[in-house]
């Protein structure tokens, strides 16, 4: 199992570009709608390469994405975190999940990361809370059916293990 | 927790750098492809436009020399002119709950926490923090936002609370007897000794009073262009640029 790295760097590029994806301005109502990016990629490199991405990368992303979006520093990164050790005690299961069935789940962690968004946003102040702050549970599940095989292909092509 | 906070700024500088890209890029192409012609046109409007705040101006300068006046005569001191700096926009919070900008001017350009930010039409908010090259602006529709305001008719003073809707406000504990209009304009009043005096801040658009409760429900439109703007003013008054 413990062998050379290859290609790590593809995974850092991967994680930098969700990271943008999830500050790049979205017009109007759109925004309610923005699929949970850094999660997605995360998530893809927790099942693929479990050996080497792990609690502390993903709490280190949450980190990054808590700077950028200016929130309670550690309200990401304890979310990620958390999402990251139930996927690694579940990793080889959810592998042989279907990929609608992964979609499921990755809806529910998505919910879990809007959960303590919320929760830590509250504690801060911002009272407000819409219905739509929950959308990103059904963008963030649709997207995984495509950006898995997506990353799986660049991840052969630039032989990333 | 601050500084920490400060110095981690800088790891997201180049990040909205880079998200900022597509949009400086689509403009300076957009310029690249202006005609001739438009740019006659354009001319030809901020020649008009200038001519027309010259003629203001005129008119404002003797009023303030006329308020300087009165002022003395009723001893009190006289507002001085708040100097400001252009900021542009790099990028607005992901999160369509939170109200915020990033603008591009930093503790370098003399930026501090607390400082008022307007655009041409309006009050727009204040730094809430700071970063070298960068500063974080919390909007006055954030539902974590309140500020002191005035009403310009008559002098009646309210807080304005921002209520996470992007075109709303809502003033708050306004009793149902009081003289308040749709059509009110709402100035800053300067009370809160955070925002200086004077700035338009919303219209009120909507005053409903129900005979059961103490206080009349009423709303405003903010006048500042909170979700266009793309370069907004940061405003140095006297007394904080001292400090």
């Amino acid at each position: 199992m413990e062998s050379h790295a290859h290609g790590l760097w593809f995974v850092v590029v991967s994680l930098l570009a969700a990271l943008l994806l999830s500050i790049s301005p979205l017009s109007g109502d759109w925004a309610w709608a923005r699929p949970d990016f850094l999660l997605l990629t995360l998530v893809y490199w927790l099942l693929a390469l479990p050996e080497r991405i792990g609690i502390f990368a993903s709490w280190l992303c949450g980190m990054v994405l808590d700077i950028l979006q200016g929130v309670v520093l550690g309200q990401n990164a304890f979310a990620l975190a958390v999402i990251a050790y139930i996927i690694h005690v579940s990793y080889q299961r959810l592998r042989m999940f279907s990929l609608r069935k992964q979609a499921a789940f990755i809806s529910l962690l998505e919910l879990f990361h809007i959960l303590v968004d919320q929760w830590a946003q509250n504690i801060n102040g911002v009272a407000q809370t819409h219905w739509l702050v929950f959308l990103p549970i059904i963008s963030t599940g649709f997207l995984w059916l495509f950006l898995r095989p997506s990353i799986a292909w660049l991840q052969r092509l630039f032989a990333v293990y | 927790m601050a500084p920490v906070r400060t110095q981690l700024s800088l790891v997201a500088a180049p990040f909205y750098w880079v998200v900022d890209v597509p949009s400086k890029m689509l403009s300076e192409f957009s310029d690249m492809l202006s005609t001739r012609r438009e740019l006659m046109d354009d001319n030809e409007r901020l020649r008009a436009e200038s001519l027309i705040l010259n003629a203001k101006l005129q008119k404002y300068i003797e009023l303030r020399a006329e308020n300087v006046r009165l002022r003395e005569l009723m001893n009190s001191a006289e507002r001085i002119n708040d100097t400001v700096v252009v900021a542009e926009v790099v990028a607005v919070a992901s999160d369509p709950n939170r109200h915020q900008l990033v603008v591009d001017k930093g503790s370098r350009d003399g930026a501090f926490v607390g400082q008022p930010v307007i655009d041409a039409t309006g009050l727009l908010g204040q730094i809430i923090e700071v970063g070298l090259l960068q500063s974080r602006v919390l909007l006055i529709t954030d539902s974590a936002h309140a500020l002191p305001v005035r009403v310009s008719r008559n002098g009646l003073r309210a807080i304005a609370e921002g209520t996470g809707l992007i075109d709303e406000l809502t003033l708050t504990h306004v009793a149902a007897t009081t003289d308040i209009q749709i059509g009110d304009l709402l100035v800053s009043s300067g009370l809160g000794g955070r925002f200086p005096g004077g700035y338009p801040v919303g219209e009120v658009t909507d005053v409903s009073i129900d005979p059961g409760q103490p206080f009349a429900e009423v709303r405003a439109r903010p006048m500042a262009q909170l979700d266009r703007s793309r370069n907004v003013l940061l405003v140095f008054s006297e007394q904080k640029s001292e400090e």
